[in-house]
């Protein structure tokens, strides 16, 4: 995650300059030395005024190309046979013969097209669908007005004992907004679950409390029909209003206008729709959100709450102020409320992201490592096709040794080869664009639940565009070389040799050289794949804390308006709890007010009886969990000591708690919790004691991944609350209980929405789902380049071989065995492939940064992983070899010999 | 080779005539040129900093442009170019010339029509 808070060391390593320079080398000197400085000079301001995007890049960088080739073609004539100067109408022309051309030379070999094109398809199909989904998500800006000057604004705790970041609390988000010399707006919005009821079955729905300005002005956007939150529905006690998302007005309301002014029931209370969002708006945040309310808050109604930090704060930068200029007003505010506020605000500083940053945080490393990872198939496929090309160009050394002495120039055959390349390539990047369009669709159907952005990822014209650009940087990666190689034959030796199409041991040693590099290069991707693979087999054998298999959740929210007593709430649970637990099939039922791995939800300050309490900036915090006493039971939680909270300590009872293993050792180091009391609040404001009872192991709580952190299990009747989830642990099938289940609940409350059902295993697969989706398309790459490696290893050697059948023919007339040419071949494949695999190991040290952060309980340099993808190679490797030593150690010396 | 005969250096390329008469205005530095030059020749700017250097070379040593200082505020590192008198005439006399053949055109289309 990048932070504007901290500044760039040295200058950044820039890319295009970089080629650029490289490029102006190859002009002459002479002219290079008067001119290149300012050709420099030239191209920087020119960078520096395009506009951004990958079209203006790409028309930039078309320009520059086409205007050095102008430039060489005049300076150094090297290019003037390979580009002539023509006019317009017989350029044309020329096209059309050169296309022409290379089309019936293309179409004498069908099946050697086929394959290349199928080859260069498959990787640049690859490219370009991951491509769309690191467009969408990653590159493309977000769809509002001047999307750059959009921040997300974040409190940081790391000075405190707490997390990283941490939301804003509603004073201290006021007073941000106050910072209207950086801040055009400033809006802020809390998660809301509404159940809506009247309009057919009750549906819950998932929406967002919004201050004011929040769409109008920090957004700009406004809604399709209706009208905008004004100031006065922000006021606590103004009417509620409500903003229909696109799709909940069309599948609720079927799209009718008329519900502008009507009146629809949440959690039981009126509200009047006054306005529907447009149909592509895509909230930044709270992304699921289908309805949204204002936040109906103002500051001296939790001018008490400094430190309840519920309010995620999103703001609009003024025009012209910069983004560092905007957090140093900010670290100006988090010291006035630390020397106002200290109890609240000690230790707490504030920072700005790039509101797209913010979003697409955690999935950034991912994509680019994909998009690397689908790089290295479509380089491999590229030195797939170049050996095979160069395989073909020294058998049809002949052919253009004959066109040669027909008057062709040098120009021309490096021309026509080129063409053919292009055409290839042509055919396989369109081939590719429709095979990228289908995977692009696959990636979207198949990426893992609450991928942000993953709305706007489609293949449009800027996809396309990277797919023309790497279509023809394909071509000439594989195209070049074989062109100027076949080029530069010795028209009398290949005259001569025509017949027998002999191939010089420079080419040879180039092709091996290839297949090094491919061999090196399937190595990194392989290991790639085989770190990830087990990084999700690593996260599958974390111990939860739990028994996730066998469980079904049920989520539940009473609405205030009709329990708006404690008493009536804990009577609802324990009667549903009852009902649940007759229900057949069912071993035991219990609640919670917060699942696992739900991440965040609460947590508090807490004092342990008897110690001083600690600074303001040295807070004990613990994450609080309210539970029946059958939870334990339902979850599979185990007891470490002491007893689990259980039916004894009701609202009467002593009050009790327990908590678990980390907040045992971390704070009662040595000694026995059972017993010491805890409390929240101050000792000066008379809190209630509350007597630990029992410590309990540790559940993963925030992610699979994340370590444990402090919590704390009250009693569910001693503290109620109206939204819990009921867990119920089958004998069987969980799923089989979701119906009756929720016939127990319409029973009991027929106004309540059940449609949140899910099992815990489901849960727990989809805290897992971004690594199983990373590691199976990795893993995908991984086969694909591991074939093309090989599949180009057999073809060199089996080429090689062909090549060298007359060699083979005279040793074994000279007395070597079938058998020793057989291991002769083996062995020299042997020695390409560990060449490959050694440059493999320098490009895995070069690439472990970039896959490092994203592994879990594997070290990048896991001798597992090596050891199977090396043994992996070596053995296909080596396979791929055998086929043609075999055919090698068979050739009949009298018959090769006796052709000569 | 220059000859100070402004007819000899008749017709001029579009890229030349595009590149003088930006300098008729007034001194400019290589991007300058390139960007004013690329905006007369309209959406398809066909000028890249390697013909722009190639020309402005081949004028200097025809002696139809020639370096001078950038005014008080330029940068450093941008070399400014203005016309030499020959230059100057040089663009007279082309627009002159591409001016009698506009009426000439005209003059045709006229009898024509």
């Amino acid at each position: 995650m990048s932070t504007f808070t901290g500044a760039a060391a040295g200058p950044p390593f820039d890319l295009q300059d970089r080629v650029y320079r490289t490029l102006l080398r190859l002009l002459p000197r002479s002219f290079r030395d008067e001119a290149g400085p300012e050709m420099l000079a030239v191209f920087r301001d020119w960078r520096a005024s395009a506009r951004p995007g990958l079209a203006s890049l790409a028309q930039l960088w078309g320009l520059l190309l086409l205007d050095l080739i102008r430039c060489l073609r005049a300076e150094r004539g090297a290019m003037r046979s390979v580009f002539p100067t023509v006019d317009r109408a017989s350029m044309f022309e020329l096209l059309l013969k050169e296309t022409r051309h290379a089309l019936r030379g293309l179409g004498r070999a069908p099946a050697f097209s086929a394959i290349i094109i199928a080859t260069l398809a498959l990787g640049i199909g690859a490219n370009t669908a991951i491509f769309s989904v690191v467009d969408g998500i990653m590159l493309r800006p977000l769809a509002f007005d001047a999307p750059d000057r959009l921040v997300a604004v974040w409190a940081d705790y790391t000075r405190r004992d707490g997390p990283l970041r941490e939301w804003l609390s509603y004073p201290n988000f006021h007073d941000a907004r106050q910072l209207d010399e950086v801040f055009a707006e400033a809006g802020t919005y809390l998660g809301w679950g509404p159940t809506l009821t009247g309009v057919g079955e009750p549906v819950s729905l998932i929406g967002a409390q919004v201050s004011e300005g929040m769409f109008s002005r920090v957004l700009a956007v406004q809604p399709a029909l209706g009208r905008p939150f004004a100031a006065a529905d922000d006021q606590p006690d103004a009417e509620a209003v409500v903003l229909l998302s696109w799709d909940l007005w069309q599948q609720q309301f079927d799209g009718n206008p008329g519900v502008l002014g009507q009146t629809v029931v949440l959690d039981g209370d009126p509200a009047v729709i006054i306005g529907i969002m447009p149909e592509r708006f895509e909230p930044p945040f709270a992304a699921q959100a289908r309805i949204w309310m204002p936040l109906q808050m103002n500051e001296t109604q939790h001018a008490g709450s400094r430190g309840s930090a519920m309010y995620r704060v999103v703001a609009r930068l003024s025009p012209d102020v910069a983004l560092e200029s905007a957090q140093t007003a900010l670290d100006g505010l988090g010291g006035r409320l630390e020397s106002e506020f200290p109890n609240a605000n000690m230790g707490v500083g504030y920072s700005l992201f790039d509101l797209r940053d913010d979003i697409v945080g955690g999935s950034r490393d991912t994509l680019w490592m994909l998009l690397g990872a689908v790089g290295f198939v479509l380089l491999i496929a590229c030195v797939n096709v170049a050996n095979l090309l160069l395989a073909q160009a020294s058998s049809r050394s002949g052919e253009l040794a004959v066109r040669s002495a027909l008057g062709a120039t040098r120009g021309a055959v490096v021309r026509q080869l080129l063409m053919e390349s292009l055409v290839l390539a042509g055919a396989g990047g369109t081939l590719g664009a429709a095979l990228g369009i289908l995977g692009t669709y696959g990636l979207v159907a198949l990426a893992p639940q609450g991928t942000p952005r993953i709305e706007s990822v489609a293949t449009d014209t800027r996809v396309l565009v990277f797919t023309a650009i790497i279509t023809v940087a394909a071509a000439l990666i594989f195209g070049l070389i074989p062109a100027l190689r076949a080029s530069q034959g010795n028209l009398v030796n290949a005259l001569r040799e025509a017949g027998r199409s002999a191939d010089g041991s420079g080419g040879r040693r180039l092709r091996s050289a290839l297949v090094v590099l491919q061999v090196g290069l399937a190595l990194v991707l392989l290991v790639g794949a085989g770190l990830m693979l087990r990084t999700f087999q690593q996260l599958n054998r974390v111990d939860l804390g739990f028994e996730s298999r066998g469980a079904l959740a049920v989520r539940l929210g009473l609405p205030g308006a009709r329990y708006a007593e404690s008493a009536q709430i804990v009577a609802f649970y324990d009667e549903l709890e009852r009902r649940l637990a007759a229900i057949p099939g069912v071993e035991a039922v219990g609640g919670v007010n917060s699942l696992p791995l739900a991440g965040f939800d609460g947590d508090s300050n807490f004092q342990i009886d008897g110690r001083p309490e600690p600074g303001p900036d040295q807070q004990r915090v613990a994450w609080i969990r309210r539970i029946t006493s059958g939870y334990p039971d339902a979850i599979g939680l185990r007891l470490i000591s002491g007893r689990f909270p259980d039916a004894g300590d009701d609202a009467e009872a002593p009050r009790v708690v327990a908590i678990n293993e980390t907040l045992a050792e971390r704070y009662f180091d040595g000694q026995d919790p059972i017993g010491q009391r805890v409390y929240f609040g101050r000792i000066a404001d008379d809190p209630t004691y509350r007597t630990i009872v029992g410590v309990v192991a540790d559940i993963k709580n925030f992610g699979i991944a994340q370590d444990s952190r402090n919590a704390i299990y009250f009693p569910y009747s001693q503290v109620p609350t109206g939204f819990m989830s009921m867990v119920l642990r089958a004998n069987g099938d969980p799923t089989q209980l979701a119906g009756p289940a929720r016939a127990v609940v319409a029973e009991l409350d027929p106004l309540l929405a059940t449609a949140n059902i899910s099992t815990v295993r489901s849960m727990v697969d989809r805290s897992l789902a971004p690594q199983r989706f990373t590691a199976t398309l990795m893993g995908a790459f991984a086969v694909v380049a591991l074939t093309l490696a090989v599949v180009g290893l057999y073809g060199v050697v089996s080429y090689g071989v062909s090549q060298r059948r007359h060699e083979m023919g005279v040793r074994m007339a000279l007395g070597a065995g079938g058998r020793d040419i057989g291991q002769l071949i083996v062995g020299s494949s042997a020695v390409l492939i560990c060449l490959g695999l050694g440059l493999g190991l320098v490009g895995t040290w070069a690439a472990r940064r970039a896959i490092a952060g994203l592994l879990y309980g594997v070290e990048t340099s896991d001798p597992l992983t090596f050891g199977s993808v090396i043994g992996v190679l070596l053995l296909s490797g080596l396979a791929a070899a055998t086929l043609p030593a075999y055919r090698a150690s068979r050739i009949d010396p009298k018959r090769v010999l006796g052709r000569d | 080779m220059s000859s100070p005969n402004p007819d000899e250096h008749l017709p001029l390329r579009p890229v030349v005539f595009g590149i003088l008469s930006v300098l008729r205005a007034a001194p400019l530095h290589g991007y300058g040129i390139m960007q004013q030059a690329n905006e007369h020749v309209g959406e398809r700017a066909l000028l890249g900093p390697g013909t722009l250097y190639r020309t402005l070379k081949e004028l200097r040593s025809d002696d139809l442009i020639g370096p001078v200082d950038g005014p008080g505020d330029a940068d450093a590192r941008r070399q400014y170019y203005a016309l030499t008198d020959l230059g100057e005439s040089v663009v007279e006399a082309e627009t002159r010339r591409l001016g009698r053949l506009m009426e000439s055109s005209e003059f045709a289309q006229q009898r024509i029509g």
